[in-house]
């Protein structure tokens, strides 16, 4: 009887999510940006004094049990999903210095395995503040502008550390990011390459150091002068790598290599832009077993002063 | 149970992106609406110049175009810089600000005062009849906004034009 409910349910989720897809691709055809580890804009602001916030809203999150690269069987309906809204901000001194700040508000829930049982858990609230000091190097050349970025960061232990499923482990992290975009009146491209080393924070619990890497191509697609609008669509690859955690670590941190890739479509109008993006997990690797990443979607709007 | 919930909080979650896709999409129809309504506009703009203006400055317009600036594409009243850069008005909007301030932009003509064109690197400033311009702040301010201001052509009410280079 369940099975008759369900098999019609599927497909129509099925259909859902073609056409969905369908419309995300045509849109790609069609015409591309991006923000890998970048906090906030990459481009924008890029005037003295100027300034900028921007909501985003992240998810993730999923209930297949991975051995190593192996999909197995969970009886125990093991999963772990994550909601993240970050609220960031930049202030530019001048076009080579800026700081910037990201501070998300989590709300996560999964279910865990204690003592041979599947026991669900979940916490809210504000996670670890983000501190950012991208240093850039510009290059105008023609109809062609390009910069490298320097970034070192600091994560902050602003988040709540206890209980049976903390929002942070409470430590002290040091992030550094490496990166290159190239933007001509069609095309753009950014390369990112970050590391965080992180700390042991409270409590024993050390989540492990992660390295990642971004690449987005994307096109112009539209703009408009006068009314100062436009379109990038892009595509964006990223790859992670986040070292196991220790025993004591009970924060949603699970380790693994992670490579995700999807479509990306910014609109601006004026000083306000929007952005949304979904990802899939086309590569992942565990440290043992562990609930995958999922699929990441992301939606932000942002306006620059 | 617990899976009809899933699969409720799924489709929720595509019916919700597919409601913000189509509304990315609307909004780009609409905007690529006004963008040929902007072509249209700027070819009766050109047909309306007078290039006799232009014409009459034909010996120093050769200087202007080493300049990298085209004589022809100027008005009376207005300044035309080569920015090296500027390839996206979202990012160019400090430039824009920045030029603003200056009390000699006349914000009633063009894009308030300003007009850009990222096709090739060309911001075009309205200036107000009689008053002086003040071009090295004009390139300072293309600068502090992230840009690198290369020459100007200036054209008075009279149509008298004058090339400047920014200094490397």
């Amino acid at each position: 009887m369940k099975m008759e409910i369900l098999g019609p349910l599927k497909q129509m989720l099925r259909v859902q999510l073609i056409i969905f897809l369908s419309i995300v691709l045509s849109i790609f055809m069609v015409s591309i940006n991006s923000f890998a580890g970048q906090p906030v804009m990459d481009m924008a602001p890029r005037w003295e004094g100027g300034y900028g916030f921007q909501l985003r809203y992240e998810s993730y999150g999923s209930d297949i049990l991975l051995d190593g690269v192996s999909k197995i069987d969970n009886p125990l309906d093991i999963k772990n999903f994550v909601d993240k809204i970050w609220l960031e901000g930049v202030y530019t001194f001048d076009r080579s210095k800026r700081i910037t700040f990201k501070l998300p508000f989590i709300g996560q829930v999964r279910t865990k395995t204690i003592s041979g049982i599947g026991v669900k858990q979940k916490n809210s609230g504000v996670s670890d503040l983000v501190i950012g000091l991208p240093l850039k190097k510009y290059f105008n050349r023609g109809s062609e502008t390009s910069n490298w970025g320097f970034t070192p960061s600091l994560r902050l232990p602003t988040g709540s550390y206890s209980g049976d499923y903390p929002l942070s482990d409470g430590s002290w992290d040091l992030g550094l990011g490496l990166s290159y975009s190239t933007e001509t009146f069609k095309f753009y491209s950014l390369y990112d390459l970050f590391y965080w080393y992180n700390t042991e924070g409270k409590r024993n619990m050390r989540e492990g150091n992660e390295i990642g890497f971004d690449i987005n191509w994307g096109i112009h697609a539209f703009h408009n002068s006068k009314e100062n609008s436009g379109m990038f669509l892009m595509w964006d690859i990223g790859a992670r790598h986040h070292e196991k955690p220790n025993a004591f670590t009970l924060t949603s941190a699970s380790g693994g290599t992670h490579v995700h890739t999807g479509p990306v479509l910014m609109l601006y109008r004026e000083t306000m832009m929007f952005h949304v993006e979904y990802k899939w997990g086309v590569y992942e690797k565990m440290k043992g077993i562990n609930t995958s990443k999922g699929n990441i979607s992301q939606i932000s709007a942002g306006i620059t002063f | 149970m617990r899976v009809l919930t899933k699969y409720k909080e799924r489709t929720m979650k595509v019916d919700l992106y597919t409601k913000i896709v189509l509304t990315a999409i609307g909004l780009f129809l609409n905007v690529t609406g006004d963008s040929k309504l902007t072509v249209i506009k700027d070819a009766v703009a050109v047909d309306r110049y007078d290039y006799k203006q232009y014409q009459q400055h034909s010996e120093t317009n050769t200087e202007f175009l080493s300049g990298g600036v085209d004589a022809s594409e100027i008005k009376p009243n207005e300044v035309i810089m080569e920015v090296h850069g500027v390839v996206c008005s979202f990012c160019a909007q400090g430039v824009k600000k920045k030029l603003r301030k200056f009390k000699f932009v006349d914000r009633n003509r063009l894009n308030k005062g300003i007009s850009m064109n990222m096709k090739n690197q060309r911001i075009t400033v309205a200036i107000k009849s009689g008053e002086k311009v003040d071009v090295q702040g004009l390139f300072k301010a293309v600068l502090s906004g992230g840009y690198e201001p290369i020459s100007a052509l200036i054209a008075d009410e009279d149509g008298n034009i004058r090339s400047v280079k920014a200094d490397a």
